[in-house]
């Protein structure tokens, strides 16, 4: 399964390599053409109609990086991406891309006044420990600043159609693209599939790319976060796992282009296809940064509900991924009809 | 002064035209500048570009106003029909309450606020719009979700100069660059008059035309908050002084030869003008501009007001007078700087 594939590679911003060897590996047999841009962006192109589209999933996770050494033997680590503390303590973690284990550690419980009890863990008190007792054997394992670390999770089936795994945000969105890819062909439309790097970090490699493909439209692939879970009011569950993929209305970054926006509605309502729209309007997606890329792009955003985003485990149901790949594709076919009307 | 400003910001006020959802407005102003200029397109991302062509040898100018307002929108809607918001741009949610608003489809509604015992517990999501809908199923028939309000209310004038009301930020601007479009004599420069997209969440929609057009110069008038008031903003720029050459805010610092431009234009032909300096606003769209493509020298030309982002703006005739005097003026010079 792509997903699995996906969620199991490692990539922080700026280290998406395993990620693009996967996406490369898995899709290659179903484009054109594929290259990597010099920031780090894996295009595909699948095939040359008259209309320009381009589908933005981001490869790169959130996750941290090794900040110092000490003496002791201990990593300190600094955030690249969006974290919360309240999650890291405790977790397991790997160190590199070639898997070092390590657990985040943190003053533990019986070591804690009254005080410290009530509040979060600050993320400065937390170090990664690797089982070493100085620098020395710290180095001896090939670990060295600015080394990537990562939530050690691996991916797995909860059941049937509910998926477990890391970095859904954006491998959810990565996946989608590739099904998209791997499915029917759109004569009507030269596909240029986006696998961009560092938007955790600020919406940076999209930029790149929708500047070098100049497309007529651009939809951005997501996962987004979903709290349809207990003790949250139901009218503040952002989105709800389950119940389709997810049109964005705005967000941080963008607001949609209105006809790239009613296009995927009616897409979604003429196919039967089960949709929600995305609660929330605060944190930003690339598709806003690309809509302002040249002399503008009209874009929007398309998620799958991710449940514990941003964290070692997150959640996903996969009708709503498969979802979210034929909102596209009858997007696709209502695009080619020439539907969308700048 | 034109008898037409007046009528033209009445008319361009009571526009529904969020960020994002500005068409109705672009519309607007394309019938309203469509007689002074020799084309008129709109681009990708919703800018209305008008241009009036130049003399050989003549620079390419953009003149540029954003044409959106900040509004709300419609997030979810409850079993009893109210709907809930979220903010689009800078609304606080202690002048909305109590507010008419009207929705992209046309329905009119009222703003209410949960019931708190103290100010500090005043938060936009726990706001709501009434629009006299008794179920969820009838509100979301007549807006759906993803639809934006804006404030209404009629503009009034206070005196001889000020005028009062919702929605001038920045219909003014826009006001200002019709007023440049319609008395401009003397075709020496080329002149790109961009009404452009999302100015209240940005900037974002200006710097895309920006990059289209490269143009030699900028000009952008927008609003700024002027001072003067108890607990209000720090700033020398007052109401009804002229309009403000803005040097420096928390994200832009003035292009240094066209500011002295337009300074030694303004004293040579005796138009007020103020100078800002503001640390606390940064959504000016000279930024995005001066930025755009291989970087544009960039002017910004704001107009004071008060009260900005609430149903009673405040906004000085003769500011938007001097602003668009002094825009002709520099447009009719060599712009040799």
């Amino acid at each position: 399964m792509l997903l699995e594939k996906l969620s199991n590679a490692c990539g922080v911003s700026g280290r998406e390599d395993e990620v693009r060897e996967a996406l490369r590996q898995e899709l290659a047999p179903y484009v054109d053409e594929m290259w990597t841009d010099p920031l780090g962006n894996l295009i595909m192109r699948k095939g040359d109609g008259p209309v320009k589209v381009m589908l933005d999933a981001h490869m790169d996770e959130v996750g941290f990086c090794v900040g110092d050494i000490t003496s002791e033997g201990y990593l300190k680590l600094k955030k690249i991406g969006g974290l919360d503390d309240r999650v890291l303590p405790g977790r397991e973690v790997w160190v590199t891309q070639r898997r070092i284990p390590g657990v985040l550690g943190a003053k533990a419980w019986h070591l804690c006044s009254a005080e410290e009890r009530r509040k979060a863990i600050p993320f400065k008190e937390m170090y990664v420990d690797l089982g070493c007792r100085s620098r020395a054997e710290v180095e001896a394992l090939g670990v060295e600043l600015g080394d990537p670390v990562y939530f050690a999770t691996i991916f797995e089936h909860f059941s049937p159609r509910v998926v477990k795994g890391k970095a859904f945000d954006d491998r959810a969105g990565c996946a989608v693209l590739g099904g998209v890819l791997q499915g029917e062909a759109h004569p009507g439309i030269t596909l240029y599939a986006a696998f961009t790097v560092q938007e955790e970090i600020g919406l940076r490699g999209a930029r790149v790319a929708a500047y070098n493909l100049n497309p007529d439209l651009a939809i951005s692939l997501e996962g987004t976060g979903c709290a349809n879970v207990p003790g949250v009011d139901p009218k503040e569950t952002i989105t709800n796992m389950g119940e389709g993929p997810v049109i964005s209305l705005m967000d941080a970054a963008g607001i949609p282009n209105l006809q790239v926006f009613n296009l995927l509605v009616e897409a979604a309502r003429e196919a039967g296809i089960r949709y929600q729209f995305r609660r929330l309007t605060s944190g930003g997606t690339n598709a806003g940064r690309i809509a302002l890329e040249r002399a503008g792009i009209p874009a929007c955003t398309v998620s799958v509900p991710c449940r514990y985003i941003h964290t070692n485990a997150a959640l996903l149901n996969l009708d709503d991924l498969e979802g979210a790949v034929s909102l596209i594709h009858h997007f696709l076919r209502k695009v080619e009809k020439g539907e969308f009307r700048p | 002064m034109s008898s037409l400003l007046l009528e033209r910001l009445h008319r361009l006020a009571a526009l529904w035209g969020p960020s994002g959802r500005e068409y109705k407005v672009a519309a607007a102003l394309e019938e309203m500048i469509r007689p002074y200029v020799d084309e008129v397109r709109t681009d990708a991302i919703g800018n209305l570009i008008a241009v009036k062509k130049g003399a050989p040898g003549g620079k390419r100018v953009m003149l540029t106003a954003h044409m959106d307002t900040p509004g709300a929108l419609a997030l979810e809607v409850s079993e009893e029909g109210l709907i809930q918001l979220a903010p689009v741009g800078d609304l606080k949610v202690h002048h909305l309450i109590g507010q008419r608003v009207v929705w992209g489809s046309g329905v009119v509604g009222v703003i209410q606020h949960e019931a708190v015992d103290e100010s500090k517990d005043l938060a936009f999501r726990k706001l709501w719009c009434d629009i006299g809908a008794r179920s969820r199923e009838e509100a979301l028939a007549n807006v759906p979700l993803g639809d934006m309000c804006t404030l209404v209310g009629e503009l009034q004038q206070m005196g001889a100069d000020l005028i009062t009301g919702p929605g001038l930020n920045n219909r003014a601007g826009c006001a200002v660059l019709l007023e440049v479009a319609e008395h401009l004599q003397g075709a020496l420069h080329e002149v790109a008059f961009v009404f452009a997209t999302q100015g209240a969440v940005g900037p974002r929609g200006v710097a895309p035309a920006a990059y289209g057009l490269q143009p030699d110069a900028a000009f952008v008038v927008e609003m700024t908050p002027s001072g003067g008031l108890p607990g209000g903003p720090k700033v020398a720029v007052r109401l009804g002084e002229g309009p403000a050459l803005k040097l420096k805010d928390a994200s832009f610092v003035a292009h240094w030869r066209l500011s002295e431009l337009v300074r030694s234009v303004a004293e040579a032909e005796k138009i007020p003008l103020q100078t800002e300096i503001n640390s606390d606003v940064d959504r000016t769209g000279a930024r995005a501009v001066a930025a755009a493509g291989y970087g544009v020298p960039t002017a910004a030309l704001d107009l004071p007001a008060r009260y900005l982002g609430t149903a009673g703006e405040m906004v000085s005739l003769r500011d938007l007078m001097g602003a668009a005097d002094l825009l002709m003026k520099l447009l009719q010079g060599s712009l040799a700087f």
